[in-house]
């Protein structure tokens, strides 16, 4: 049963589900700062990546969009933001569009510091203050309306389509009527969907936007010598019994329940509608998750068939297993066995079952992705670097 | 544990529209299986030949040209008169996109 109201961080408009403190870099060059705050201090949730500088246009705001989201993430209450000087991604660029509604924001700049004692005397200093601020903020009840869910598949098998993923199909009906955001992702498993798309939408804008991202998977591929419409499905997916692209379309778009698609947006861009949306995110696990959440998602659902560890720095990630086989096999990883399907329960016990754990999940309770700090975080790029 | 032993369920309907079953564990050729839909009503149906685990039984006769139902949406068509308990998959069904 999901209840209607929760507890939560007031940040601003919108509530948060944790009170995380990042460190995070602007750019890559800088990595080595934010994993010594994390050495400093264990709570600090250290966020590196490859990016920052050298990007053009579009793939520059994408990343730079996808870095401040995660800063302006509701979970978060202090950030310590690390940068070099002369990155592209500019240490203000960021800073400047991070709200401060009860949320400490701290800037080291290494190349204004200089020597490698005073950076990490900095960081000290830095990290007392964010902790002592974070450490008065107390939680406030909210409406459950408030949440955006992500919801993602990785690692599927077989069995993903007919236990874990149509289980999260009435988890994300149920959180639609109680008037919530559920984001679903990964365009590229949309190729060959467009017939049971259009019957998911209603606004012929919305429709057209989604087509134009589905055809640019297409025509890139395409320019590479990869035809993704012809090789779908694959000669595995036929092997395991899944005889046509709309069979394997619907086994991964039946999470997203029965709702009708009220908007699409870009890649870490934050929903301005609620109920189910599309956000134009790759297949590619990591990268699509971290969009997601820099977009706004205080939580992401994840079936599995094969089994994959990956969490996000700031968000929980709730593990649904497909099958019996790969819970017991990588338990310390997953959350929930919709594998019970195949055996004594139905898919309604299965989303009831989530849908407890959620809501446990939301005040306070950790996933096991938090419990072992799986904390993937990957910007998806639509540019090259110069 | 057998499948058996464990209590494996061994076909399931996911919506009341669809007209094909999918194999949890693999069911042998003429033998009579229970097929369980998601409201929680069953059915018998003597399985035609062989199906592999996660492979789709047809549940209904089905006529050459008509729509396969999976999920209450039509994942294709047949491409040749199906009879109730035949494996429905490649060699029969034609996806009505490629």
């Amino acid at each position: 049963m999901i209840k209607n109201k929760i507890n939560g961080y007031r940040r601003g408009d919108t509530f948060g589900i944790r009170n995380h403190i990042i460190a995070i870099a602007s750019v890559s060059c800088v990595n080595s700062f934010v994993e010594e705050a994390n050495r400093i201090d264990a709570n600090i949730v250290p966020i590196t990546h490859p990016h920052g500088c050298d990007h053009l246009g579009e793939d520059r705001e994408q990343v730079l969009r996808t870095l401040v989201g995660t800063c302006n993430h509701p979970n978060v209450g202090g950030v310590l933001l690390i940068g070099l000087g002369c990155e592209n991604i500019r240490l203000k660029d960021i800073s400047q569009r991070i709200r401060r509604d009860n949320r400490i924001v701290k800037e080291i700049m290494v190349q204004e510091l200089g020597k490698k004692d005073k950076i990490t005397d900095v960081i000290k200093k830095n990290v007392s203050e964010i902790k002592e601020f974070v450490s008065r903020q107390e939680k406030e009840e909210f409406d459950i309306s408030e949440l955006i869910i992500g919801l993602e598949c990785g690692g599927s098998d077989t069995f993903s389509a007919i236990t874990a993923n149509p289980a999260v199909g009435r988890v994300s009906d149920s959180l639609v009527r109680l008037g919530a955001t559920v984001i679903l992702s990964e365009v590229p498993e949309m190729i060959g969907a467009k017939d049971l798309l259009e019957n998911m939408i209603e606004d012929e804008s919305v429709k057209q936007k989604l087509f134009s991202k589905i055809d640019y998977y297409v025509t890139t591929a395409l320019r590479s010598g990869n035809d993704l419409m012809g090789v779908n499905p694959t000669p595995g997916n036929i092997q395991a019994g899944i005889s046509s692209i709309e069979e394997k379309s619907l086994g991964s778009l039946c999470k997203a329940g029965s709702s009708k698609i009220q908007e699409v947006v870009e890649y870490a861009e934050r929903p301005s509608k609620k109920g189910l949306v599309v956000m134009n995110t790759p297949g590619n696990d990591p990268e699509s998750v971290t969009g997601m959440v820099a977009g706004g998602a205080h939580v992401v659902l994840f079936t599995t068939g094969l089994g994959t560890p990956i969490g996000n720095p700031v968000a929980p990630v709730i593990k649904i297993a497909s099958n019996s086989r790969v819970f017991d096999h990588m338990q310390d990883f997953i959350d929930i066995n919709a594998g019970r399907i195949l055996e004594q329960s139905s898919i309604q016990d299965v989303a009831e079952e989530i849908e407890t754990f959620l809501i446990q999940v939301v005040e306070g309770r950790k996933t096991a992705s938090e419990r072992n700090n799986n904390r993937e975080f990957a910007i998806n790029r639509i540019g090259i670097t110069f | 544990m057998t499948d058996a032993q464990k209590n494996i369920k061994q076909a399931l309907v996911l919506d009341d529209k669809d007209n094909v079953a999918t194999a949890l564990c693999t069911l042998d050729e003429g033998s009579c299986v229970d097929i369980l839909f998601s409201k929680g009503n069953h059915i018998e149906l003597t399985v035609k030949q062989e199906v592999k685990r996660g492979f789709k039984i047809s549940i209904k006769d089905v006529k050459k040209g008509e729509d396969i139902y999976k999920y209450g949406k039509s994942i294709g068509v047949a491409t040749k008169d199906i009879e109730k308990g035949e494996v429905v998959h490649t060699q029969n069904l034609a996806s009505k996109v490629q």
